[in-house]
């Protein structure tokens, strides 16, 4: 199949972002929304969907200036190198310490909780794997990430609806006059790492009818993930309270512990939402690398493609392996949202650029 | 044979210098001892003979009638010909008609000789199919012979538009082939696709439609790239969905291209069924193959690994049923499955009434010795029959096979890492097929990209035929 | 291209190879029967130092074996923590201990009282080597002769602490099932407090229901009959059907109820009003008494009334809101304030009302 026949529907795109905001939504940002000033937890979750939205539809104006062009090379065309090189040297960075962050982050919830002395070396094989998957190109990386999101969204579903046990909704925060506190948090940014997932659509976009209209399949999938996120942060709370749950790492994965019914078969459902998890954390690390060597063939064009995801592989693989603890990860996250900001706000400014270069090109 | 027909071809036969078609094929079936050359007579001044290999010719085509007027009684002409066609040909040619079982008259001076259908096909009769039972719907299937199973195709099929493609394949012994499609409703990327494939073949012979699938060009070192059946009401089924179907000469099997994962978990009988059933029955196959491919690796993960995950009621039962068992839960697994394999594999060669007896031996005999001798627990050998019986479940039998070696794959990965593992090894076979291609369409269609070009799915052939219906309305 | 791509696929090949070489690393792989499980854990401990873990493991049996042997295995180990007697006892022991699988919690009555139990519960939340759902218990009595006595009912001993505990177990309004994260959660919410069942050594069977402990922070502070236990029930809705007498001598079952809190605030001190609604059904009536339905309801309205009082008084005196009341004061405390709830719930004023309702009087009328 060449590249040039593939088109990948808006439903596909949907996919993508779904399984992007399963391996997002769950290991640091229940802790980061209930650590944030406030107790409204549900006004940083919109605030985050809406300019999430907001950075999408910008992003595909960004990309709608040459449709049949990925990211990288409608920067390329409209603003030359130094264009690209301001665009894509933070967005390589800042896929690389995503990739290796998101990893780290799956391998330590898994050996906190199901395989305690199983060395690192051997659970960050999940690296190779999407490694494999991105090899095989966009094409391979939608179809798995159907067959994906077809097994865990369920899963995820599932769990949330069995976590509607137990609760208990005169444990929920009270509406506070200093509820919007939130907006001066350095957690609340921090947590913006979840609603950044349309930036993988860098090196897929020029598959889409029309990239114009990308923001849609992100907004959809959040709107869809909007539930299970929301479960994510609130059903620890009305069940365990505001005081229980803040006091844990993982209170998703405790109020999965804490599930207990007579016909439930599964005895151990943190084991099931591992299984779901580490579905959409491949598919989310192979669309990075995928997105990463886009980046990095479109700067160097001569490099062989496979070489260049065998080192991004092997890069990560070891950056992932050599981060010391959880709370480098935690600050890794916080540490990288100002990479993440200047991404999503310097596409408006790209477009504007872009926008006014052609304009004066038309005149003259 | 009409007076301008009969002038026309009889000119085949007139003498070219230097050329010497009957000694050629003298020279060319040497050391046959089947092959004989006649002499009939005389016709158009030149001696007439007729070549044919004995054994493949049929003695109802060609009749001949002892000269009257000639003086010498054992000079005999051919008087009528039963036949399909015949036609004029060169050495090369005729040579390879004689392998057929054509006959062949010709002169010793001509260039060329008249080739005759006469060839008499040794065939099994059509008879049920082997593999593909049905309790509704055709009871027939192909045979070996081509021509029976064109035949049947057409049969089947009574349009103009089923077209049919004809190659032979084999540099040493060629074996033709044919590629069937139907005008219209095939893609005709994919039959320049296969024709192309099939001009790149290099090989001296090919016994079956399996060997030549790899041939094809269809990459792939463990899945079956597309489905071989021996079903034509399968085989138009498919047609009618856009797919192409090669038949080759010497076997039953036809294979259907492209194929996608998802074809291998229908049987002939689902179109014949009432939708629900066919869903019941197809998520039935689809559980069976989650059994087949994961029960023997949960029971390791769970025996091993992660024995939170079932109640404890079950881990002390697991635990008790181990107790005097030696060896490490994988050990133990993979011993069991090792030897339940050698007992299907064992069944499947052997005659029918012997493999009763394997099994008898096997299953009953074996399985309860090696409980009581505390090799494998109670509650594996339970997890091991499920197991097989899950295997036997699969339609297509290339398909079991794949599950059959896949199951070892996912058990390591669940000796390793437990439930993580199993899920792993998931992940692992489902990035390795969505890599895969069959024939320029994705292996895992219906998911992902090119969806709708996959004509396989039913969702498209109903609206196809609801845009149809509103072309004739509008 | 084709030249380099067997070369490939033996490297893909070799790839698929190395998952056997993982196999002689068996890190996390320790087979069931080397594992013991643990189906009850117990912590007791009357000196001021140290704590001492009483462990219960069921004994699978195979099956050639048949029954006979004792199913059970108890082991127990004092040391400074709950972490270290458990660090001494895994010396002690000739297979892996594995509390994954724990189905029940007992901790000592006098541990619960003098020195609180969050301290010796607390690893359990850090390494999740215990599941949080499962049965948490006080018991008063000796532990040590708990753990080393067969279970009379001959099951799985670590499966009956649970099966004690479910609904279709009976008298569920007195048991009030407890698991461990409601605990934790509780530990950490000065808004609410726990309610624990307090058992004791039964004589035919394993352990008999002695009241329900309640608990001013991390100490216990009292025990709740179990008859008193009824009102938690009505006021948080956890009513399962069950019976009671009447003054008149009558038995009614209480099918379903349904409890409206309204809660504010009146001169600094919180006031809590609950109308609770009682749908009932006649089980029993003696043929001496005069009675009409209008009296029975009278009568089981007075009755519950004064029993919730007593219940009310006894949680006010120890600053112990074991209803979860605070909860519904949240939005209108300031967060710093919440600490001070305990002492703030002793001056509330709290009323409750029942309304009760005769659904049916069963196959037989009333007045015959």
């Amino acid at each position: 199949m060449s590249g040039r026949a593939l088109r990948l529907s808006e439903t596909q795109y949907v996919f993508l972002m779904l399984g992007v905001f399963g391996s997002k939504s769950f290991f640091l940002y229940p802790n980061l929304i209930l650590h944030t000033a406030g107790g409204s937890y549900w006004m940083p979750i919109l605030t985050g969907l809406a300019l999430g939205v907001l950075g999408a539809w910008s992003f595909a104006k960004l990309l709608a200036l040459h449709p049949g062009l990925d990211a990288f090379a409608v920067v390329k065309r409209s603003l030359g190198w130094p264009g690209l090189l301001l665009f894509a040297l933070p967005f390589g960075w800042y896929l690389w310490r995503d990739m290796m962050l998101i990893a780290r982050a799956h391998v330590e919830i898994i050996s906190m909780t199901v395989l305690h002395t199983t060395p690192l070396w051997v659970l960050h094989c999940i690296i190779w794997v999407a490694l494999f998957l991105a090899m095989g190109g966009i094409a391979s990386i939608t179809r798995a990430a159907a067959v994906f999101v077809v097994v865990g969204v369920p899963l995820i579903v599932g769990l949330t609806l069995l976590g509607l046990s137990d609760l208990q909704f005169t444990l929920h925060e009270p509406l506070r006059s200093s509820d919007a506190a939130y907006l001066g948090s350095k957690n609340f940014y921090a947590s913006s790492y979840v609603w950044v997932g349309f930036l993988y659509f860098a090196s897929s976009a020029q598959h889409a009818r029309r990239p114009g209209r990308l923001w849609r399949p992100f907004a959809a999938a959040a709107l869809c993930f909007l539930p299970i996120i929301a479960g994510a942060v609130y059903l620890p709370v009305l069940t365990f309270g505001v005081g229980f749950s803040k006091a844990l790492s993982f209170p998703f994965l405790s109020k999965m512990d804490s599930i207990s019914h007579y016909w439930l078969v599964v005895e151990n459902l943190t084991a099931v939402f591992i299984s779901a998890a580490i579905l959409f954390v491949i598919l989310t690390i192979g669309l990075m690398m995928h997105c990463f060597v886009t980046a990095l063939r479109t700067m160097l064009p001569m490099l062989p493609g496979r070489y260049a995801y065998l080192a991004v592989g092997a890069g990560t693989y070891v950056s992932a392996l050599l981060i010391p603890s959880w709370k480098w990860i935690e600050n890794g996250v916080w540490m990288d949202t100002p990479v993440r900001l200047y991404l999503v706000l310097l596409v408006p400014l790209f477009l504007l650029l872009a926008r006014l270069r052609e304009r004066r090109s038309v005149r003259a | 044979m009409t007076g301008h027909r009969k002038r026309s071809i009889w000119q085949a036969l007139r003498p070219v210098p230097g050329s010497g078609l009957l000694a050629g094929l003298r020279d060319s079936f040497k050391d046959m001892a089947d092959f004989e050359a006649i002499r009939l007579g005389e016709a158009a001044s030149q001696e007439l003979y007729s070549c044919y290999l004995t054994t493949l010719v049929g003695s109802e085509h060609l009749i001949f009638a002892l000269d009257p007027d000639a003086e010498r009684m054992d000079e005999a002409l051919v008087e009528r010909y039963v036949g399909t066609k015949y036609a004029e040909g060169d050495l090369k040619a005729c040579i390879e008609a004689l392998c057929r079982g054509c006959t062949v008259l010709c002169t010793p001076a001509s260039a060329s000789g008249i080739i005759l259908e006469t060839g008499e096909w040794q065939q099994r009769s059509v008879t049920q199919p082997q593999s593909e039972n049905v309790i509704q719907g055709p009871m027939y299937a192909f045979n070996e012979c081509y021509h029976t199973n064109v035949a049947m195709m057409r049969q089947r099929m009574r349009t103009p538009k089923l077209k049919l493609w004809e190659t032979t394949v084999g540099e040493v012994a060629p074996v033709q082939s044919g590629m069937f499609y139907m005008e219209g409703i095939t893609d005709e990327g994919l039959v320049q696709r296969i024709q192309q494939q099939f001009s790149k073949i290099e090989v001296d012979g090919i016994q079956d439609t399996g060997e030549l699938l790899r041939l094809l060009g269809a990459r792939s070192v463990l899945f079956p790239l597309a489905i071989t059946t021996e079903r034509p009401d399968r085989l138009a089924s498919s047609l009618l969905s856009g797919k192409v179907v090669i038949l080759l000469d010497g076997t039953p099997r036809a294979i259907v291209a492209p194929g996608a994962f998802s074809d291998f978990w229908e049987a002939a009988e689902d179109w014949y069924l009432m939708p629900f059933i066919a869903v019941f029955l197809r998520t039935i196959r689809f559980m069976a193959l989650l059994t087949n491919l994961f029960l023997p690796s949960f029971y390791v993960a769970v025996t091993s690994v992660n024995i939170d995950v079932n109640r404890l009621e079950i881990s002390l039962a697991a635990a008790g049923s181990r107790e005097a068992v030696p060896y490490p839960v994988l050990v133990e697994t993979l011993l069991i499955l090792f030897l339940l394999d050698c007992i299907v594999e064992a069944g499947v060669r052997l005659p029918r009434t012997i493999s009763a007896t394997v099994t008898m031996v096997g299953g009953v005999v074996l399985g309860q010795a090696i409980i009581q001798a505390n090799i494998v627990s109670n509650l594996l050998v339970i997890v091991a029959a499920t197991t097989a019986l899950t295997n036997f479940i699969v339609v297509d039998y290339q398909m079991g096979l794949v599950q059959r070696v896949l199951k070892y794959f996912v058990l390591i990965g669940a000796g390793v890492l437990g439930i993580l593992g199993i899920v792993l090894s998931f992940a692992i076979m489902v990035v390795f097929l969505s890599r895969m291609e069959s024939f320029g369409v994705a292996y895992l269609s219906p998911a992902g990209p090119r969806a709708r070009v996959y004509a396989g799915d039913p969702l498209m052939r109903f609206k196809r035929g609801r845009d149809r219906h509103k072309e004739r309305s509008g | 291209m084709n030249a380099r791509k067997p070369r490939w696929r033996r490297a893909a090949a070799l790839a698929m190879l190395l998952p056997m070489a993982l196999l002689q690393g068996c890190w996390d792989i320790r087979d069931i029967d080397n594992r013991m499980l643990v189906a009850v854990m117990g912590f007791a401990g009357d000196d001021e130092s140290g704590v001492t873990v009483f462990l219960r493991f069921p004994v699978p049996h195979s099956e050639q074996e048949g029954g006979g042997a004792k199913d059970f295995l108890s082991a127990s180990q004092h040391g400074a923590t709950a972490v270290d007697a458990l660090d001494q006892l895994r010396a002690r022991m000739p297979k892996f201990l594995d509390m994954s699988q724990t189905r029940a919690i007992l901790v000592d009555r006098k541990l619960a009282e003098k020195r609180g139990i969050y301290d010796c519960l607390d690893f359990i939340v850090r390494d999740r080597v215990m599941p949080i759902n499962a049965i948490f218990t006080l018991y008063d009595g000796d532990m040590g002769a708990l753990f080393e006595r067969p279970n009379p009912s001959g099951e799985l001993s670590g499966v009956y602490t649970r099966l004690y505990f479910e609904k279709y177990a009976g008298g569920t309004p007195q048991k009030n099932k407890v698991t461990l994260w409601e605990v934790f959660s509780r530990h950490y919410n000065p808004l609410q407090q726990s309610l624990v069942p307090l058992l004791v050594k039964d004589t035919s069977f394993r352990f008999a229901l002695q009241g329900n402990a309640y608990f001013a922070g991390d100490k216990m502070a009292g025990v709740l009959l179990p008859s008193e236990t009824l009102i938690y029930d009505l006021v948080t809705g956890r009513m399962s059907p069950f019976e009671i007498e009447t003054a008149g001598g009558a038995n009614v079952k209480i099918q379903s109820s349904r409890a409206r809190i309204h809660t504010e605030w009146s001169a600094g001190k919180p006031v809590i009003r609950i109308n609770v609604n009682v749908s009932m059904k006649l089980m029993d009536a003696p043929h001496k008494a005069v009675m009409n339905t209008s009296r029975m309801q009278e009568a089981v309205d007075k009755l519950l009334e004064e029993r919730a009082a007593r219940v009310f008084a006894k949680t006010q005196a120890a600053g112990s809101d074991i209803f979860g009341f605070g909860n519904r004061f949240r939005s209108s405390m300031p967060v710093r304030a919440y600490d001070k709830w305990p002492s703030i719930y002793k001056r509330a004023s709290i009323s409750l009302k029942v309304k009760s309702h005769m659904r049916n009087e069963g196959l037989k009328l009333l007045q015959d």
